[in-house]
């Protein structure tokens, strides 16, 4: 019964590609609606009948595409299968009017089929105002149109809502003209418009204003599906809101756009110098101890505090007496982002060490900047300190800064910046010259370079090695003795050319030097390197032939020397074939 | 007196290379007054038209790790990050082991407000850490080093009889090996995986090809990108695992 189930199943994955793949194919663009107003979705839906394709929506130009899904059908019609693949595509109108939705192409395979044009008619909201009960509305608030240039405001984007929202995607304004941080903490609270309550939920940024001017802060976004509960939901099933029982709206929302006059600071004739704060601020000085001794050190910390760009404050002036050596510390900072605004604090420390003893009044310090409250200049001042600094108990300890250093061992402390900055320019004419990194090409050749130098080396020594073989001295020393054996006239010298010959030649073929050799040598060397009988048999006769003239006395005319000389050539010849 | 037909394709050709010596000579000054131009605008804190004074230079032809550091400077010093840590990025290829550079580099990269997306060790990192260890130009070195040894250690034993240096000669072909393979896949990068750099203070990485599209995410000023194709003036970019989108080509410079 299994092996019967699994062999339907086999025969239908095996059948169903090719009856869907027999079908033409056939393209079909829907909306589910063709009359929108400004701010609300509507439903693109492209229907491919008969295969699988693949939609381009990039020609899409007059609506913002805010999600897409698609969905895949098999039906069995009249013993045929039919595949249907749908693609959906929500979309928000870009603008009101005439718009259209152009032909989109659909690739299947190797051709592309296009949709047809769809018109779609986008009207002005037809919500005239809150009065008629938006169920969802946003808006944004700015704490401060009017704002000091360098002052801190409030950027509040707040959604009213009456029905439940779901999948949200806010999109923030560029805030061009002001640096903006957002607050991580949202606001939520219930509040009443035109008689009816609100849940509200308010998103804050900290903006500050980079230059002085109009700013004009650009719409915020929001994208959500808004829940109507009961009631059916729109034209044709959603394949992104599955499973939830009330009926879904994708909408966008957006806010008016927020116009920000940013005033530049009146100008300044005040004494002290300007600190470039902007906001309320005071300032403290602190000294450890107004008691010491010559070459002993009191910290002396400045504080500036308050709400503003406090980050930015610099170090204020400080006058001191010429007696006091003076070991600065970088500042120390504090800096928090509050629904206000930053508010913080940041500490100027610098070690004194007086040189001198006597009485001393370090002067108040003064701190200089624009209170927005007030819109106007303020200038704090801290209390005078004063310090007595008495005579050092031994003198050698006036070299000493540390508080505690230990004996003979200079202090150590980590070098810490003080200050960033770039360094310098270059300007070495050489900046002129293109420099480029090694091309792969060169990197392959240079890598190529020591294999190549081995090769030839190897090479060399392999036909160096060749030439030194006995094999090749032996066959050249045969060779030489035929020649002499030519050369001779009569004698016992031309048998002794012919043998040296023959047994140079036979130990050429067993790689091996020698002078003499017996038949017996002579017949196993010739006979392990595969010479035929008749050779072997050959060569014993005219060595003793040879050996027979040259010992026995035997008496050869011209005619016979030269048939011997021509019968042992022939012998070295076939022996070094 | 008419001279010959030789004398005069001689004296042409003479003139000729008299005229490429002049225009070669003149462009090579064209280019030394708009370097000193671009230090003399830097040192007067008119620091575009320095800028637009280096780019000169580069317009040229001229590759040069230290024109490009100038280039970061003056843009770092305008305000223009983006285009800062681009020229930064385009020395460093250049001249990887330049003090100054690395400073200034530092100190640019500080300024970013986005997240280096390769910030955490990986296992990749760990395996070959060498790579990210060592600059290109010293692997290609290391390798071309190893390779010349590798080859002498075998001459050696060839020399010498088969028997010596046994040892050393595996150990010379694995890091050969290793740093000839390392420098061969920084070949492939330079070549085929193309990086790019955030221009504009903030950039929006969208999820079509329109201006409409949803905005997936934001990157800012100076932000390093991985660039995986072009389409009709926008970009798909990679910025880390599960952060890619499109982007528009103007808001990119390419490395």
């Amino acid at each position: 019964m299994a092996g019967r189930l699994n062999l339907l199943i086999l025969g239908f994955i095996l059948l169903v590609p090719g009856a869907l793949h027999a079908e033409d194919i056939e393209v079909q663009a829907s909306v589910d609606r063709t009359q929108v107003a400004v701010g609300e979705s509507l439903q693109l839906k492209v229907t491919i009948q008969g295969g699988d394709g693949t939609v381009d929506v990039s020609s899409i130009q007059d609506f913002d595409i805010i999600s897409r899904g698609s969905a895949t059908n098999i039906k069995m019609i009249n013993g045929r299968f039919s595949r249907e693949n749908a693609y959906t595509y929500v979309l928000m109108p870009l603008r009101r009017g005439e718009l259209t939705i152009p032909p989109l192409p659909v690739q299947s395979g190797g051709t592309v089929v296009r949709t047809q044009p769809i018109s779609v008619t986008v009207t002005p909201r037809s919500e005239p105002d809150r009065a008629q009960g938006r169920a969802v509305f946003v808006e944004a608030v700015i704490s401060n149109k009017r704002p000091y240039e360098g002052e801190q405001i409030v950027y509040s984007f707040r959604v009213y809502q009456r029905v439940q929202i779901a999948n949200p995607r806010f999109q923030e304004p560029d805030f061009n003209g002001f640096t903006a941080e957002r607050l991580e903490d949202q606001r939520t609270f219930t509040t009443i418009v035109d008689s009816r309550e609100y849940h509200v939920i308010e998103l804050n940024f900290i903006l500050l204003s980079l230059d002085s001017g109009v700013h004009q802060i650009e719409p915020a976004i929001l994208n959500c599906d808004v829940i109507h509960s009961g009631g059916r939901r729109r034209n044709f099933s959603d394949p992104f809101f599955g499973l939830n029982r009330g009926r879904f709206e994708t909408r966008r929302f957006a806010t008016e756009p927020v116009t920000v006059d940013v005033r530049p600071l009146p100008p300044y004739h005040g004494e002290g110098r300007f600190s470039g704060l902007v906001g309320a601020f005071d300032i403290e000085s602190q000294i450890e101890t107004d008691e010491l001794k010559v070459g002993d050190s009191a910290t002396l910390s400045i504080l500036i505090q308050g709400a503003g760009n406090v980050i930015d404050a610099e170090e204020p002036m400080i006058s001191l007496p010429d007696a006091f050596k003076v070991y600065k510390d970088a500042p120390e900072e504090t800096v928090r982002l509050e629904p206000t605004g930053y508010t913080g604090r940041k500490v100027f420390r610098m070690a004194l060490v007086p040189m001198k003893p006597g009485e001393y009044q370090l002067d108040p310090v003064s701190l200089v900047y624009f209170d927005t409250d007030r819109e106007d200049y303020v200038q704090e001042l801290t209390r005078p300190l004063q310090l007595t600094v008495a005579p050092a108990e031994e003198k050698d300890q006036l070299a000493v800064v540390s508080p505690s250093p230990p004996a003979g061992m200079p202090r150590k402390d980590q070098v810490v910046f003080t200050g960033r900055d770039i360094l310098p320019l270059k300007e070495d004419p050489d900046a002129l010259k293109t420099r480029r990194p090694m091309s792969g090409g060169w990197f392959l050749l240079f890598l190529m370079i020591p294999p190549a130098v081995f090769g030839l080396t190897q090479t060399a020594l392999v036909l160096s090695r060749k030439t030194d073989s006995p094999s090749r001295r032996m066959a050249e020393r045969s060779e030489k003795a035929l020649r002499e054996a030519a050369n001779e006239a009569a004698g016992e010298a031309f048998y002794a050319c012919l043998y040296r010959a023959v047994i140079s030649a036979v130990l050429a073929r067993a790689d091996a030097y020698g002078e003499t050799l017996t038949y017996a040598e002579v017949r196993t060397i010739l006979s392990n390197r595969g010479y035929p009988p008749e050779v072997i048999e050959n060569a014993l006769g005219l060595l003793e032939t040879i050996e027979s003239a040259r010992f026995g006395g035997r008496i050869m005319d011209s005619e016979d020397r030269r048939s011997l000389l021509s019968e042992t050539r022939g012998l070295v010849k076939s022996l070094n074939r | 007196m008419i001279p010959s037909f030789k004398l005069r394709i001689r004296r042409i050709i003479w003139i000729c290379a008299g005229v490429l010596c002049l225009a070669s000579a003149a462009h090579a000054d064209s280019l030394t007054r708009s370097f000193l131009d671009g230090i003399r605008y830097y040192q007067e804190g008119n620091y575009e038209q320095a800028a637009a004074a280096f780019e000169k230079i580069t317009d040229a032809g001229v590759q040069n790790g230290q024109l490009y550091y100038n280039l970061g400077n003056a843009y770092l010093r305008s305000n223009q990050l983006g285009w800062a840590i681009l020229w930064y990025e385009r020395a460093l290829e250049l001249i990887p082991e330049d003090p100054d550079l690395k400073f200034n580099y530092a100190y640019a990269l500080s300024r970013t407000k986005d997240e280096r997306a390769d910030r955490g060790p990986s296992l990749i990192r760990i395996l070959f850490f060498w790579k990210f260890l060592l600059n290109p130009t010293l692997i290609r070195r290391i390798a071309l080093a190893m390779n010349l040894l590798f080859w002498s250690a075998v001459l050696v034993r060839l020399i010498r009889g088969k028997k010596v240096l046994k040892t050393p000669v595996y150990i010379l072909l694995f890091i050969t090996l290793i740093f000839t393979g390392t420098a061969a896949y920084n070949y492939y990068e330079d070549t085929f995986i193309r990086e790019g750099i955030i221009l504009p203070e903030q950039a929006s990485v969208r999820s079509g090809l329109t201006e409409g599209a949803t905005e997936l995410f934001v990157l800012h000023a100076g932000t390093k990108i991985r660039v995986e194709k072009e389409r009709d003036g926008f970009i798909r970019i990679f910025f880390s695992e599960g952060k890619i989108g499109w982007i528009k080509k103007d808001q990119v410079g390419i490395i």
